[in-house]
């Protein structure tokens, strides 16, 4: 699917991967949530991919079941081989090392009453990793930033600033040496000034250390400081993938555009084209390309005779430009033509 | 218009803790006008928010309040309860952060909104739920949702509601703090166009309060950037947030990335630090600790706020740039 051709091991595979919930309804037949429809994606090692989309796209879905939080309903998660839905116990244990995660509430992912050290030394005891445990929590919150690291062993989350506790749930994912970290709307609650400390931190992380990253956000200019690539989701699926260079400068997906020209910038005013309506129901997909309701291409009629695969077709996700994914009827059909 | 709206003047906020005051806003001059649209941007814990609080006159109890507040030329600092309470929403009127808390969760938003009317106006129940229904129509809510619980809103839903609410005394000025801050990007779109929207129909003005400058760009004609409880810089929007002259104004200014900027990929732009305790204000330059540029004078002399032109900026580096 999308990017098998990429020669190199991935750090992380996704294969058609399905997530559903049962969906609860008080009136009507019980019915079913895709969050999750069909994702295909490696991401390399060393390489930020960044998930973005609205809310209920399915990209904090697809981040839990990265993580084995969430059961798949078909398809695979490999990192280094191992898929994390069909191991238990033990096993689970050495795949959770692996992958370690970053929320986007510090306060939220601090247990109260826990010092910075015990916060990061109970993983290490978790997962037994060999070696002096007070080395490996010194120097794990020293590469997230927090120097001279001994200094903060003995404070509480409530005596630090929301960057620094930001840090110290950063520490705690890498003291573990993980393969992959997920960070799922890491600055988002957080204030201008640390946002920019914690993009730092992360931009740090990739270049120093190599550490592969998974961003989850709705922030696009977030995903252009740092992603390597980009997946756009829309109710489940990626509409659009490539390098972050050109799927944010040159977009191929009328969804990707409006998100775009949504994205507030400083110092410029952007003229609004804001779709209308609330983010989509995932309990209630469209048929055909699912963005087809809230197209702008398609109201403006611009479609032309693609419109009838607009409506009853799904696009799959194909590259009219090498190595730039794109599901859109329009958009590849516009392609071939020249 | 004659005169202004809001005309703030050498306001300063003090919290008393543990028996010592602590400035939290620290001498703060601040005008609009009729239909005006300011930002005020900062860090947590800049003053901003207590800014607001204090021009509805809902600061704790150990907060004392010194200077002038001036709205419709009347002075609110020291003004009784009742001028106060009449003040509020008919005359100045909030949207919050985090729209849940701040409606009763266990009655219907329509009776909430008419509520509030009724508390300030001499209407009938039937006139107010009739103005209700209009603000909701106004706002982008279907009117029918007015028998709804708030916990049958979304995020965005719930915030429109917030904001027909904040309309329904029909106030010369509403202040907006962190209006689209836990909302998602295309909500935010239509939240910050509804503000626009409203702006332009009832010529309300806005003071929006947030840390998230690139909301500013889209709402804001004028913004002033606070640090340590006072404003040190000030300009239109348009100028200040693509020519940011404070070092302090630029830090912030470049947290934000801009998509299609090669300058902006995987380049630090974070600022060190926290901000300063209020009740240990450094001497000099508050931003001094921080700040990149500081120099000689920095860390003895504090910068007062001087006009440049159309800018307003308090920062010795700033000075020594207009002098060359």
């Amino acid at each position: 699917m999308a990017d098998e051709s990429r020669g190199h091991a991935a750090a992380l595979e996704v294969r058609d991967l399905e997530v559903r919930f049962a969906s609860r309804r008080l009136i009507g037949s019980a019915g079913e949530v895709r969050a999750v429809d069909g994702v295909s994606f490696d991401v390399d090692p060393g390489e930020v991919f960044c998930i973005a989309g609205e809310s209920g796209c399915g990209k904090t879905t697809l981040g839990r079941a990265l993580l084995g939080l969430v059961k798949p309903h078909s398809g695979k998660v490999s990192i280094s081989g191992l898929d994390p839905a069909q191991l238990r116990g033990k096993a689970l244990r050495k795949f959770r090392r692996q992958v370690q995660v970053v929320f986007q509430d510090p306060m939220g992912s601090l247990n109260p009453r826990q010092s910075v050290y015990e916060a990061v030394a109970e993983g290490v005891r978790i997962h037994g990793l060999p070696g002096n445990e007070g080395e490996i929590v010194a120097s794990a919150l020293a590469r997230a930033g927090l120097r001279p690291p001994e200094r903060f062993f003995l404070d509480y989350p409530h005596e630090l600033s929301g960057g620094q506790r930001q840090r110290v749930v950063i520490a705690t994912a890498i003291a573990l040496e993980p393969r992959v970290l997920v960070a799922d709307e890491p600055v988002s609650m957080l204030d201008a000034s640390v946002r920019g400390e914690i993009l730092d931190l992360l931009v740090k992380l990739k270049d120093e250390f190599g550490m592969t990253l998974v961003l989850i956000t709705h922030d696009l200019a977030f995903a252009w400081a740092l992603a390597d690539r980009v997946a756009i989701m829309y109710l489940g699926k990626i509409v659009e993938l490539g390098p972050a260079q050109t799927v944010l400068t040159e977009p191929l997906h009328p969804y990707t555009k409006s998100l775009l020209a949504v994205s507030p910038e400083v110092g410029r005013r952007r003229t609004h084209e804001v779709l209308t309506g609330e983010p989509p129901d995932p309990s209630d997909i469209p048929p055909g390309c699912r963005f087809h309701p809230r197209c702008p291409v398609l109201r403006s009629g611009e479609a032309g005779t693609q419109e009838p695969r607009c409506l009853g077709e799904i696009p799959a996700l194909e590259d009219p430009v090498s190595g730039h994914f794109v599901a859109c009827h329009v958009a590849t059909g516009r392609a071939q033509k020249y | 218009m004659n005169g202004n709206l809001l005309e703030i003047q050498d306001l300063r906020v003090l919290y008393e803790v543990r028996g010592a005051k602590a400035p939290a806003v620290d001498g703060v001059d601040l005008s609009l006008g009729a239909g005006d649209a300011v930002g005020l941007a900062g860090e947590s814990g800049c003053g901003k928010s207590t800014l607001a609080l204090a021009c509805l006159g809902l600061l704790p109890r150990n907060a004392t309040v010194e200077g002038s507040m001036k709205f419709e030329g009347a002075e609110v600092v020291g003004a009784k309860p009742g001028r106060l309470r009449a003040l509020r929403w008919a005359g100045i009127s909030m949207v919050f952060q985090g729209a849940m808390n701040a409606f009763n969760p266990v009655k219907r938003v329509g009776d909430q909104v008419v509520e509030a009317i009724l508390l300030h106006e001499d209407v009938s129940k039937k006139e107010a739920s009739g103005r209700m229904r209009e603000l909701f129509e106004h706002s982008g809510i279907a009117p029918r949702r007015a028998e709804d619980y708030p916990y049958e809103f979304s995020g965005g839903m719930r915030q429109r509601v917030m904001i027909a609410m904040a309309l329904a005394c029909n106030p010369p000025l509403v202040i907006a703090d962190e209006p689209t801050t836990a909302l998602d990007v295309m909500i935010q779109a239509q939240i910050l166009n509804l503000l626009a929207q409203l702006r332009e129909e009832r010529n309300i003005a806005l003071l929006i309060i947030t840390h998230d400058l690139s909301v500013l760009a889209q709402v804001a004609d004028r913004v002033a950037v606070m640090y340590a409880g006072r404003i040190v810089e000030e300009g239109s929007a348009a100028e200040l947030l693509t020519t940011p002259r404070h070092p302090y104004s630029r830090s912030l200014v470049g947290a934000f990335p801009v998509i299609g900027d090669p300058a902006s990929r995987g380049v630090p732009t974070g600022l060190p630090g926290d901000p300063p305790d209020p009740a240990a204000r450094p001497p000099g330059c508050a931003f001094h600790p921080r700040c990149p540029s500081a120099f000689e004078p920095c860390d003895r002399i504090d910068p007062s706020l001087k006009r440049y032109g159309p800018r307003l900026a308090a920062c010795h580096l700033v000075d020594r740039e207009a002098e060359v």
